[in-house]
Formats: structure tokens, C-alpha cells, sequence
């Protein structure tokens, strides 16, 4: 386990550092972080137990809510914002 | 941003946020490799040689059902499939020129150490030893915590645990969304995951977010085109 995940990082890192890019591969690889990142919440906050929900009665819908506008104060006041308000949401019976 | 800062101090600083949100995911973990037969020194093993996040989960609980080590490959293989995107979009911003220390680096890439590093367009490499070495270091203490203390206690499990990571990687890409095509992309790929997520190996994640960034460039390119059109009469 540990020789194949780390080939997968290591093998993408050294391959993509010898290489010239082109302006399109740039762009494309730019948008990366946000796609993947956007990607893993997608069903954590939509679907959290697997199936299609209502979003107004998710606790995890209002805590990324607020999460996307506490953020522009920080990255720390948004997460604590974020996990209070689903805990909070949680406890309410979300 | 241009250019991280060039100091530890900095990198640690900026990804705490983040190891607060992995510390549940730690101690599950931590408990699990007791329920499924791993033991104290496997389950710690298995942190600190694959630090692997979600394929640890995955390949723990195959193990603990009795699966054969190729499937256990197979699965790692799928899961950690997107951290190939991770160096990819990396290695061109990583100030460090030498092939040992990048492949050195590549070993701590996690999803949480490239959300915060690859904000800049040029990462310096005491940020992401600060910030790597920080997650790791954390990962292992709530390992640890999580086999001392698994038996002791449960979790909640209604609390759905994995949503502690949203806000977190939320934090980090909400201001990096300033652009049209960045909007476009992180929408779209948030969209085709809702539908994506049941796909064998968690391979759907990538999936989604490999559209997303195909037709968000496509997106970009014909509204430029238009705009261009436009601005010619």
C-alpha cells in the first residue's frame, strides 16, 4: 500500500516537473485544486447519508452555507462557524 | 497569491485550521484497527508508512472482511488515483528543484496539504514542510489516540464525521473562487460528484472533477470567443 500510494504522488510530481507545459495543460491543471476540492463536499453536504435530501433540512447544507460567508473573514473563523453551526444543526434534530 | 511564505511557522499556521477537522477521522481510524484485527502496531504502521487518509479506512476494513492483498492494492490504487492531479497541478509552482526533495515531498501530498499549498503559484519549501509535516505529525497523534482510546468510548454514529472536512476544504477554495472559470468549474464538479459518488472505488470524485474542468474550459473558450465577437462591431 504504501509503494503504490506513494508512486501515484511521486510518479505525477517528478513526471509533470521535467516536462514543459503547455498553456492549455497549465489551465487545466490550475483548476485543479477547486474541481477535486468541490468534488469531495459535493455529496457530504447534498447527499451525507447517500440519498437524495431535502437541503433546507440538512445540518450540513446551512453549516457549508456559512462556511461560503464566513470565509472571506479567515479560514479558522469559517471552519469553527461551519462545524458549530452543524453541530448545533445536528443537536436541533437536522 | 503569488509566492507562499518562506518560513515553517507559516505553513503550520495556515493549515491548523485543517487539523482540527482531520483529528475525528484520526481517532476513528485509530479505533478501527482494533475492531478489525490490525492491532496497535499495524494500525500505527499503517499511518505512518502509507498516511493515506480514506484508502487507510478503505483498506482496514477489507482487511478486517478477510479481502486478498490484490484487491486491498486495487482499492488503494482507485482511491489515491487523484493524487496524481495533486502532483501534477503541483510540480509546477514547487520552488525546490531537486528530484530528491520533491520526491520526498510527494510522500506528505494529502488532500489537506495540497488544499493549502496550492493556493500560490510559487510554494516555498519550508511552507510545505511546515504545512505537511504538520499534518502528519497530527495525523499520528490522533491515530495513537484513537487505539488507546477506541474501546473507551463510541461515536456518535448518526454524527456524520465526514462532513468535519467540508468547512475546511471550503474555507480554502471559497477566495480562490474570483474567476468566472473557477466558479464554473468548482460548480460543475460539485454537481456531477452528487451523481458520480457511488462509483467503484471512489473513482467517481475524480471523474467528476476531471469534467468539471473539461467543460469549464470549454465554457471559458466560447464565451471569450463571443466576447471577442462582440467587442469587434
Amino acid at each position: 500500500m504504501t509503494v503504490i500510494t506513494f508512486a501515484i504522488r511521486a510518479v505525477s510530481l517528478l513526471v509533470f516537473s521535467s516536462i514543459t507545459l503547455s498553456t492549455l495543460t497549465t489551465r487545466f491543471l490550475s483548476l485543479v485544486p477547486v474541481a477535486v476540492l468541490s468534488s469531495l463536499c459535493g455529496p457530504l453536504i447534498f447527499k451525507p447519508s447517500g440519498y437524495w435530501s431535502n437541503p433546507i433540512n440538512l445540518a450540513e447544507f446551512w453549516a457549508s452555507l456559512v462556511t461560503v460567508l464566513v470565509a472571506r473573514y479567515g479560514a479558522l473563523p469559517a471552519i469553527t462557524a461551519g462545524i458549530v453551526v452543524y453541530i448545533t444543526g445536528y443537536k436541533l434534530g437536522f | 497569491m503569488d509566492t507562499s511564505p518562506d518560513s515553517v511557522k507559516a505553513g503550520i499556521r495556515d493549515i491548523f485550521p485543517m487539523l482540527l477537522g482531520t483529528a475525528p477521522f484520526g481517532l476513528i481510524f485509530g479505533s478501527l484497527v482494533l475492531e478489525t484485527g490490525l492491532g496497535t502496531i499495524g494500525g500505527q504502521s499503517f499511518s505512518i508508512f502509507v498516511f493515506g487518509g480514506a484508502s487507510q479506512f478503505v483498506a482496514a476494513n477489507l482487511y478486517g472482511n478477510g479481502a486478498t492483498i490484490v484487491i486491498i492494492l486495487i482499492a488503494t490504487f482507485f482511491i489515491n488515483l487523484r493524487h496524481a492531479l495533486y502532483g501534477a497541478s503541483l510540480a509546477p509552482k514547487l520552488e525546490t528543484q531537486k528530484s530528491r526533495e520533491r520526491l520526498l515531498m510527494s510522500f506528505f501530498l494529502t488532500d489537506e496539504a495540497f488544499a493549502v499549498v496550492s493556493r500560490f503559484k510559487l510554494v516555498k519549501s519550508r511552507y510545505f514542510w511546515g504545512a505537511a509535516g504538520a499534518m502528519y505529525c497530527n495525523w499520528q497523534i490522533w491515530t495513537l489516540l484513537g487505539i488507546i482510546l477506541g474501546s473507551q468510548f463510541e461515536f456518535n454514529a448518526s454524527l456524520n464525521i465526514g462532513f468535519f472536512m467540508v468547512p475546511a476544504f471550503l474555507a480554502i477554495i471559497i477566495p480562490q473562487m474570483n474567476k468566472l472559470i473557477l466558479i464554473n468549474c468548482g460548480m460543475i464538479s460539485l454537481f456531477l460528484s452528487l451523481f458520480m459518488m457511488d462509483f467503484p472505488y471512489q473513482s467517481g470524485f475524480m471523474i467528476a472533477a476531471l469534467l468539471g474542468i473539461t467543460i469549464a474550459l470549454i465554457f471559458d473558450y466560447y464565451i471569450s470567443k463571443v466576447t471577442r465577437t462582440s467587442g469587434r462591431r
